[in-house]
């Protein structure tokens, strides 16, 4: 009794264990885990962005569905509210106010902030220049506003500042005070949470923040009632992924679970032998996130999701035991029996998951793991544990007829082989001359967000001028300061590079922060008052100024001159927001990364760049990511295959056999390969992971169908426990591919049809023809 | 209703000849399809011992195309064609959108909008008062936006049935702009 009992109560505290370990594992659903870890300088600065730059900050907001001066009005009352809210930073809108604070900071900090503030300019030639230049102005269309800032700022150290620190550059329209779309229908907002990008809580706390408030101004406003809010942004993005996949994994796994677990009940009629039925799976399932845990140090959501898909294969190792069971048969005689042929299909599917363990993806590395594992322990628990815990008696009462469709086909093999060889050789020509290549080259498909969300973002960020440049520059520093001393000595390479018409434009981060150096520099250059009133009279001879109007100049010289050097934390909001959005701090120092214009020649601009300094070309970065995953996609298909047919090869030892089993399932996978691409559709790398799946599911139907020796009821068992185990497969997989998510549905659809195939090409060319045996 | 606006108002009739409208005026202004001129412009500002003087040719086009070209003493040229200003002084183009420029845009509003006849608009930055006759008579323009109101105080329009002769403007600090215009206009858009 000891002696049969201990492989339970070894399978107990595993299960103890790993269950200990699942629950203290870290899970991760940042996409960013998900793809291949990043190698070049320009990926660890995008990564940066990604996970915790300023930009994931950002909160783009519309509202239309309202008349436009009801619009204006509803935009300054949230904006109003908004600012008072802790959970928002920055709250942008074309309010001059908004602009005002910027303009106020640039204006009193002009002689700091300007690259022009050095000793020639404040000696008496430079201000004699620079007052000729001010003369001209004032004669021209402009002289109006001239006239307004010449007596504080004859040098002009403001106005080389303006452009490029206040303007909105290419922003949206502003009218009566708040931006509005370039149509006219809707009005916009641009926001910038406390909280980090991805802390998730925090975002959808913001988000429930700014819903609340919108709804609060609406109904304060007469005509407001159909006026809608929208908003994107990485946060919005973020909480609505892991809303939806929350949403679909558990409903739609739920319900997957459902179809199986019908289908369990009315074969097995037992509610015990379902519950045994489950044990395989969930051991699995516990054993690969423990062992994923390990081996990562996280688990990432993709995984968890995923990978209890891939080791849905262990729920038919439950099936063909209970199902194999014959009236007054005996569960451990029917393992022992059914034992090399179960293992054979469960090493054949290890050994198919075990091409993704080498992926650069880490999701798929520990895809790998998970499934591995997964299996691994499924196998054993279905070997050791489960056959002693089965009640003596049992077998499937309801299994009994279910196999007659495959019986079926058997009859009738010689002509169901005709037609589905001919299904397999459509499938071929239509393969062949699919057009306009295989593969899923779109990144954002693989996004679980719905095209509309993402058009919307693309929408808003035109109109707020938030520009996704594709040039940008990258380098690492040690600290703040020191990325700032390397943004200014490249501030004249790139002006170089704009005069001779290389590069449309740039931007730094010691624009809008000078490094302490240069601000130091820069308040030295500024003269004391006796010398500057000496040397403004020497400039203003043959001039036409009246001397008196300058006081303001040398009020503010003064105030300069004792003031303190700017830090990050002196910055007003819309600065400070720009700044970070190019500056970084991670683990391993500050990485920067600022847009670029548009250039003639990538190579040149390279060339011209300092030692240190990177170019990347994001769309360059894509292509190299789709690259990798392309090659990826194949190599998973290709070197997964190669182990299975390894494995079969060991094991089989007969070419006959060996082409028994893996001649269904090339046809299958081909035939489910043409279905989907079917009409110009593409293949993702899901899809990919799902005819390994397939292969995996499918071999098992094979290798029982192809079992030399047994005799008829036994056969007739076996039909009936692979129908039943597709049955269960078709139902759950069915059921996912209902999802919105890419990965959910692709495996769904991907594995649905192609098990069901694996099924009608099994029993037809895989069984021994049974015409003989009748 | 209180003393002095009382008074301005009656003023303000008493100078305007019975019949002549703003709506009036401005119709009569709307139209006009084309027009071009030549001006002389004199800035006396509070910066300044000496006048600043020039002159050039003004272009307009119904409805919405003004072309200010500064000959002597320095050529410049100042074109408004919708929403966007185009600013070429010495060769070097500035272009930008009006709606990012408020204050701009109140300021050469007003021009075009009295061009144009185009009454709604010059209210929106502008409270007006008008005297005279259609022989001769005067727009006042007092900025509503207190940005504005900083780089101009008032602006003055005076013209001749449908030709403009002569705008004014000048600055709370005491800067004085004075453009003579010698208008020929087209009828018709």
């Amino acid at each position: 009794m000891d002696n049969k009992l201990w492989p339970v109560r070894l399978w107990l505290a595993a299960l103890l264990v790993c269950a200990g370990l699942a629950a203290r594992a870290h899970y991760r659903t940042d996409m960013g885990d998900f793809l291949p870890r990043a190698h070049s300088l320009g990926q660890a600065a995008l990564e940066a962005q990604v996970s915790g730059g300023g930009a994931a900050r950002l909160l783009l907001v519309s509202i239309d569905g309202a008349p436009a001066p009801v619009l204006e009005a509803l935009n300054k009352d949230l904006a109003g509210q908004l600012r008072r809210a802790p959970e928002f930073a920055t709250v942008l809108n074309g309010d001059d106010t908004s602009l005002a604070e910027t303009q106020r900071f640039v204006w009193k900090h002009r002689y700091l902030l300007s690259p022009g503030t050095n000793a020639q300019a404040f000696s008496a030639a430079g201000l004699h220049e620079a007052l000729e230049n001010g003369l001209a102005l004032l004669g021209s269309d402009l002289g109006g506003v001239a006239a307004q800032t010449l007596p504080a700022d004859p040098t002009g150290a403001a106005l080389g500042l303006a452009q490029n620190l206040t303007g909105t550059g290419n922003g949206p329209r502003t009218e009566n005070g708040v931006w509005m779309s370039p149509g006219g229908h809707a009005t916009l907002l641009l926001l910038r949470t406390q909280a980090r990008g991805f802390d998730l809580d925090a975002q959808q706390r913001a988000q429930a923040v700014l819903t609340r408030d919108f709804i609060a101004a609406r109904a304060g406003l007469p005509d407001a009632a159909a006026a809608r809010l929208r908003m994107t942004g990485p946060g919005v993005f973020a909480v609505q992924t892991r809303d939806v996949t929350k949403r679909d994994v558990t409903r739609l796994s739920l319900l997957a679970s459902a179809g199986a677990v019908l289908f369990l009940l009315l074969a097995y009629r037992s509610v015990l032998a379902l519950g045994l039925g489950l044990l395989p799976v969930v051991s699995g399932g516990l054993a690969g996130i423990a062992a994923v845990s390990m081996v990562f140090g996280f688990v990432h959501a993709i995984t968890l999701g995923f990978g209890v898909t891939l080791i849905g294969e262990a729920l038919d190792y439950s099936v063909y035991l209970l199902t194999q069971t014959q009236q007054g048969g005996d569960a451990q005689a029917t393992m022992a029996r059914i034992w090399p042929t179960l293992r054979l299909g469960a090493l054949t599917s290890i050994a198919g998951f075990a091409a993704m363990l080498d992926s650069s993806f880490t999701g798929f590395a520990q895809l790998g793991v998970f499934s591995m594992t997964g299996l691994i322990a499924a196998a054993a628990v279905t070997r050791f544990v489960l056959p002693s815990l089965v009640p003596v008696g049992f077998f499937a009462s309801g299994a009994a007829g279910i196999g007659w469709p495959l019986r079926w086909i058997h009859y009738h093999q010689r002509s169901t082989r005709l037609v589905l060889a001919g299904i397999a050789a459509l499938a071929v020509l239509a393969l062949t001359l699919h057009q306009g290549g295989f593969w899923q080259t779109d990144l954002l498909s693989l996004s679980p967000l719905p095209p509309a969300t993402q058009k919307l973002d693309k929408t808003l960020r035109a109109e707020l001028g938030i520009s996704n440049p594709r040039y940008f520059l990258a380098w690492r520093a040690g600290s703040e300061d020191q990325a700032l001393g390397i943004s200014e000595r490249l501030q004249p390479v790139l002006a170089r590079l704009v005069a001779h018409g290389e590069i449309s434009g740039y931007s730094l981060p010691s624009q809008i922060l000078p490094s302490q150096a240069a601000q130091q520099a820069r308040r030295a250059a500024l003269p004391d008052a006796a010398t500057l009133h000496a040397r403004f009279a020497q400039a203003l001879s043959g001039l036409p100024f009246r001397g008196t109007a300058f006081a303001p100049f040398f009020q503010d010289v003064a105030a300069a001159r004792a003031g303190p050097l700017l830090t990050a934390a002196s910055l007003p909001p819309p600065l400070a927001l720009r700044l970070q959005s190019m500056l970084t701090q991670t683990p391993r120092g500050w990485v920067v990364l600022t847009p670029l214009g548009t250039m003639n020649s990538a190579a040149d601009v390279h060339a011209a760049l300092p030692q240190g300094v990177a170019l990347v070309d994001l769309t360059r970065q894509s292509a190299l990511l789709l690259d990798v995953f392309e090659h990826e996609a194949r190599a998973l298909a290709v070197y997964g295959s190669l182990a299975i047919l390894a494995i079969l090869a060991v094991f089989l030892r007969s070419w006959r056999l060996i082409a028994r089993v893996a001649l269904p399932l090339a046809g299958s996978v081909i035939v489910c390969a043409a279905a989907l691409t079917l009409g110009g559709g593409k293949l993702t790398i899901f899809m990919v992971a799902g005819f390994l799946l397939i292969v995996a599911v499918g071999s098992n139907y094979c290798l029982f169908f192809s079992r030399p020796g047994d005799d008829a009821m036994t056969r007739e068992r076996a039909t009936a426990s692979i129908m039943l185990a597709n049955l269960c497969t078709v139902a759950a997989y069915g059921v996912l591919s209902l999802s919105s998510i890419p990965v959910l549905h692709d495996i769904g659809e991907t594995v649905a049809i192609g098990t069901f195939l694996c099924l009608l090409y099994g029993a037809a060319f895989a069984a021994p023809a049974e015409r003989q045996d009748i | 209703m209180r003393w002095p606006a009382v008074c301005g108002l009656i003023l303000l009739c008493a100078q305007t000849a019975p019949g002549f409208t703003l709506t009036g005026l401005m119709a009569q202004l709307a139209q006009v399809g084309a027009a071009s001129a030549s001006f002389t412009e004199t800035k006396s500002l509070a910066l300044l011992t000496t006048h600043l003087q020039s002159n050039g040719t003004l272009d307009y086009k119904a409805p919405d195309y003004v072309r200010k070209t500064t000959l002597a003493p320095s050529r410049q040229d100042f074109t408004l064609q919708g929403d966007v200003v185009t600013l070429s002084v010495n060769g070097e183009v500035k272009r930008f959108s009006l709606s990012q420029a408020p204050q701009l845009a109140g300021l050469v509003a007003g021009v075009r909008a009295t061009l144009a006849g185009d009454l709604p608009e010059l209210q929106r930055y502008y409270r007006l008062s008008l005297s005279g006759g259609m022989a001769h008579w005067q727009i006042l323009m007092r900025p509503r936006d207190a940005g504005l109101l900083k780089i101009m105080a008032w602006m003055s329009v005076t013209g001749t049935g449908d030709k403009i002769t002569e705008i004014d403007s000048a600055s709370a600090k005491g800067d004085e702009t004075k453009m003579q215009v010698n208008e020929t206009v087209q009828h018709g858009q």
